[in-house]
């Protein structure tokens, strides 16, 4: 009877010091493009759900997630975002698996540098402010490489692949295209001797990443530091 | 001596008992957050997250309008594929596309569904299809591109993971 008495008291233990545990996990991904124009456009994705379970946990069971983009490019620039920079996505309960995608653009002129504030995040009622992520600011500039085509061509089905390395008159080492970069047409027409990349380049911290749309070109041309 | 130790031991279990009720009553839950920045650690960025958000990030609805094509075109002209295997690629996304938004609507509903009930919903569940629904589309690619082709889409994606962050929480009771 005792034991039993025990083995009824170490089950009403294990009853109380039952846990609930939630795991949310959410990822993102901030991407971008060029029109070769003057429009550049940044696309954010953050997307997930949280597994586990509320047992025990309270307001857990009537607590919501909703999916918000950082939204500023191009105009002016605000260093200390407002409610108004963040624009509402997806919404549900904290179990609800929520994707969502956002598209921010502005127009971009050559020897212009616009600052971006992009990113995504994931609000939660049971816990307030977010913690899952913080976000850089990110400049945007246009930059100009002329190149050479040293590197020749490679035909892949309808497509021609053109190699191409700076060729620059004014004797600087480009920001883009170096040491090479690829330009690719259809395979009816022959790669041009000269190139003028027009890069779209993106800084977010200590990286860069440089997206190319080129033009033909005559010869060598001043490149862009 | 037994009746001793017995009671020795329902004391100690009482006492666990209030100290347990204390903590559920008083316990503040924090979150432990664990974020993996791609830009400091690509290679922590699994490959099956990485194919997932690139997916969802040029995939368009059916009715996309000609500025969504169009945005579309620009984010795949990064990749330099040769014109067959840029078809291909598109055909594959857009089956990606109504399988994953019926997946999500599915899901979402059986939440509903579940939480009015009082039960736990099938979150594993989901994240299981998920992930077959993302391995599904990577095998139809890899057998559907031409070599040049999965070569610049692997390396793309590779290179990509640097824009990415996956965060998990935990938050315990």
């Amino acid at each position: 009877m005792r034991i039993l008495f025990g083995g009824g008291a170490f089950a009403i233990l294990i009853s109380f010091v039952s846990v609930g545990q939630m795991n949310p996990q959410y990822d993102t991904y901030t991407t971008w493009s060029y029109d070769g124009n003057t429009t550049v456009t940044a696309t954010v994705v953050v997307e997930g759900t949280t597994t586990g379970s509320c047992n025990g946990i309270p307001g857990c069971s009537s607590a919501t997630h909703t999916i918000k983009f950082a939204n500023q490019i191009g105009g002016s620039f605000n260093p200390n975002p407002s409610s108004a920079d963040w624009i509402t996505g997806p919404s549900g309960s904290v179990f609800s698996y929520l994707s969502g995608t956002h598209t921010g653009s502005a127009t971009i002129s050559p020897g212009q540098q616009i600052q971006a504030w992009e990113g995504g995040q994931v609000w939660c009622t049971f816990l307030g402010a977010p913690s899952f992520y913080n976000f850089p600011s990110i400049y945007i500039s246009l930059k100009t490489t002329y190149g050479q085509n040293t590197l020749g061509s490679q035909v892949i089905g309808n497509t021609r692949f053109c190699g191409y390395t700076p060729a620059c008159s004014n004797n600087v080492i480009p920001a883009c295209g170096n040491p090479s970069w690829t330009d690719s047409r259809p395979s009816y027409l022959q790669c041009t001797q000269y190139l003028k990349g027009n890069f779209l380049k993106v800084t977010v911290g200590g990286s860069y990443v440089c997206f190319a749309f080129d033009t033909d070109a005559f010869g060598p041309g001043p490149c862009d530091p | 001596m037994g009746t001793m130790r017995l009671t020795h031991l329902l004391a100690f279990i009482l006492t666990c008992l209030v100290s347990s009720f204390s903590q559920v009553d008083h316990q503040h839950l924090m979150p432990q957050t664990v974020v993996i920045d791609g830009r400091d650690h690509p290679d922590q960025i699994p490959d099956a997250t990485a194919y997932r958000l690139f997916f969802v990030s040029v995939s368009i609805p059916q009715n996309a309008t000609t500025s969504q094509k169009a945005h579309q075109a620009e984010q795949l002209s990064r990749l330099h594929m040769a014109d067959g295997d840029r078809q291909v690629l598109l055909k594959t996304l857009a089956d990606f596309q109504q399988k994953y938004a019926d997946l999500i609507n599915n899901y979402n509903s059986s939440v509903t569904i579940a939480l009015a009930r009082g039960i736990e919903p099938d979150s594993d569940g989901m994240l299981r299809e998920r992930e077959a629904l993302v391995q599904a589309t990577i095998d139809e690619l890899k057998s559907s591109l031409t070599s040049n082709g999965l070569i610049s889409f692997v390396s793309f994606i590779q290179s990509e993971k640097s824009h990415m962050k996956i965060a998990r929480a935990a938050l315990t009771q």
